[in-house]
């Protein structure tokens, strides 16, 4: 699995983004980050993934080094689904067949085993009768499962999900974590970057919080909200429901 | 309602057709721009001589020494413009990239003149010269484009302030060195009058090993084209991929204008009239724009060489007159979709 230690990153003549973070996400659960805007979670994500070289520290996947693995070996045990897409306009079998281009030799077309994994894919997450749709034609949910059959077709034990839910209608956002949640019962291992609290605590075994590049806490939901860091650096007051077994949480701001 | 969603085709079904149509449309093209002109010449005429032998035969000489250059000219020359506009337009993920939009042509044609002015022994160094301006032009549009603040209209504003320079580069050639090279007015609006066999011999294989990359590389132009962050997840060296694109699309450019001047627009109105009727698919649009480019820029000099018979029109301006309205019509869309 996919180690960081004491990992800093900046971009050239500015302040760093990420201060000395180490940390490691549990096999097979769904771990989301959590932190205010600009601290440093897409950053963090992208790091782990090797899509931006940390500055300092190292990452270490499966106990080697990231950085001197080729990329097409990563992405065939990592895979991303990036914040922002300009959707392309292609079909979305097309889109989903680019999830197997870390298996492709140069040059070489799409396999009998691609075309199996693609299938799949697009069957998984219930997008098969959308083949010949045009990505940028699709609604944001149909969209995001489109992109999500596209990792699934990568075929990785560990899927990166920056924002999955953003400008997403409720009820499809729902959908969307309940799609995430199958995909981790199915062995997935997922990390998830997301903005939306009650999402973030009903749907997560494992929680990171964030604030200005570094790591505050990390541990279950319960954890996390009875610490009282995440009232602090959201500057939020959270309160507890219980109804049937059942656990909400209302947001409210901060008493003066 | 089933049946009629039966009848469409897919984008790949569309892609391959768009592939035939175009290939039948050159051979078409390739015809007629052999036979038709100010003295009509039939197949059969030609090929009677051909298989007699007689080299003295009106049909074959002009055949051979007149019209086949010209026609292969074109098909070269559109080709691989029409190609290297599709590359720019992935790799920059820009629509209104094209090779005489952002300079690349200008780059071309400015060592171009360069190299004949300083060494005008050395015809066979033209087509180099030309992909080392095409190159070095590409590169600094590519630094800029890569710039995260850089709008699609500014990056285009500054490839027209870029060709300005580099044309400014090549009047001063022309003024130093008027008999630097003989047709030049002919080559700054793009034209195929002067074009011969012997002028293609060079320019043609780097066209047929640029059209090669080209080919090898139209899935990686796909994958390219979703963005750095996820071709970069899909375990793609984005850098090394995107160089190696402009690279082939500054041996495509730098070629066509060695020989055929700095035609324009072609690598713009193709590319764009085929993702308009096939969709973004590199997989088919690259081979129908080889195909179509061709066949657009062959049948574009017929019209140029016949229309104002007994004048001729150099094919660039003709090319300059569609591709211009059509250049702007591609901005204010550009814009509207910004203020949508």
């Amino acid at each position: 699995m996919i180690e960081l230690n004491r990992i800093s990153f900046a971009y050239p003549g500015c302040s760093p983004l990420l201060k000395e973070v180490s940390v490691s996400f549990p096999r097979g659960k769904i771990t989301t980050i959590l932190g205010p805007n600009g601290c440093g979670k897409s950053t963090l994500l992208k790091v782990a993934c090797n899509l931006m070289p940390a500055t300092e520290g190292e990452v270490l996947l499966e106990g080697k080094r990231i950085r001197e693995m080729k990329p097409k070996k990563v992405a065939r045990q990592v895979a991303l689904l990036s914040q922002s897409h300009q959707p392309p306009e292609i079909e979305v079998a097309d889109l989903v067949s680019y999830g197997r281009f870390p298996y492709r030799k140069y040059g070489q077309g799409i396999t009998k085993e691609d075309k199996r994994h693609v299938e799949e894919a697009m069957e998984r997450v219930n997008m098969a009768d959308y083949r010949h749709r045009l990505v940028n034609k699709l609604s944001g949910g149909e969209r995001q499962r489109a992109y999500i059959a596209m990792a699934l077709a990568q075929d990785t034990e560990l899927i990166f999900l920056d924002e999955p839910t953003t400008y997403l209608d409720i009820h499809i956002r729902f959908e969307l974590m309940e799609l995430v949640r199958e995909l981790n019962r199915s062995g997935k291992t997922i990390v998830m970057v997301l903005h939306d609290l009650n999402l973030a605590l009903e749907y997560s075994h494992n929680l990171i919080l964030m604030e200005a590049g570094k790591i505050v806490t990390t541990g279950s939901p319960e954890e996390i909200i009875t610490s009282g860091e995440m009232d602090r650096v959201f500057q939020i007051r959270t309160k507890i429901f219980e109804e049937q077994e059942n656990t909400y949480y209302y947001f409210a701001q901060k008493e003066e | 309602m089933n049946e009629k969603k039966k009848k469409q085709l897919t984008n790949q079904q569309k892609g391959r057709l768009a592939i035939l149509v175009t290939f039948l449309l050159v051979v078409i093209a390739l015809v007629s721009g052999v036979t038709i002109g100010s003295s009509n010449i039939s197949p059969a005429a030609f090929f009677e001589a051909w298989a007699k032998g007689d080299t003295t035969a009106s049909a074959y000489r002009i055949v051979i020494h007149s019209r086949l250059p010209r026609v292969l000219g074109a098909l070269l020359a559109g080709s691989s413009l029409a190609v290297c506009g599709s590359i720019l337009q992935a790799v920059l993920q820009n629509p209104l990239a094209s090779p005489s939009v952002i300079g690349v042509n200008n780059g071309a044609g400015l060592l171009v003149l360069l190299c004949s002015a300083l060494l005008p022994s050395r015809p066979s160094l033209l087509p180099l010269a030309a992909f080392l301006g095409a190159l070095l032009t590409a590169l600094a549009v590519f630094a800029l484009a890569m710039g995260k603040s850089v709008s699609r209209v500014t990056l285009v504003l500054t490839g027209i302030a870029m060709s300005s320079i580099l044309g400014a580069g090549m009047n001063c050639i022309m003024i130093l060195y008027p008999d630097a090279y003989i047709g030049a007015s002919t080559f700054l609006v793009g034209g195929l009058s002067a074009v011969t066999l012997k002028s293609l011999e060079a320019p043609v294989w780097y066209i047929l090993i640029g059209l090669l990359l080209a080919m090898m590389m139209r899935r990686d132009m796909n994958i390219v084209s979703l963005g750095s962050d996820t071709a970069r997840s899909l375990g793609m060296s984005v850098g090394r991929t995107r160089f190696l694109l402009v690279f082939t699309a500054a041996i495509l450019a730098g070629a066509a204008v060695s020989f055929a001047g700095l035609i324009s627009f072609v690598g713009l109105i193709i590319p764009h009239g085929f993702r308009f009727l096939i969709g973004n698919d590199n997989r088919y649009l690259v081979p129908s724009c080889i195909f179509a480019g061709g066949a657009f820029v062959i049948l574009c000099d017929l019209v140029s060489r016949t229309a104002f018979a007994p004048y001729e029109v150099p094919v660039g301006i003709l090319l300059s007159f569609l591709g211009g309205p059509f250049f702007i019509y591609l901005i204010i869309r550009s814009r509207r979709r910004v203020n949508d």
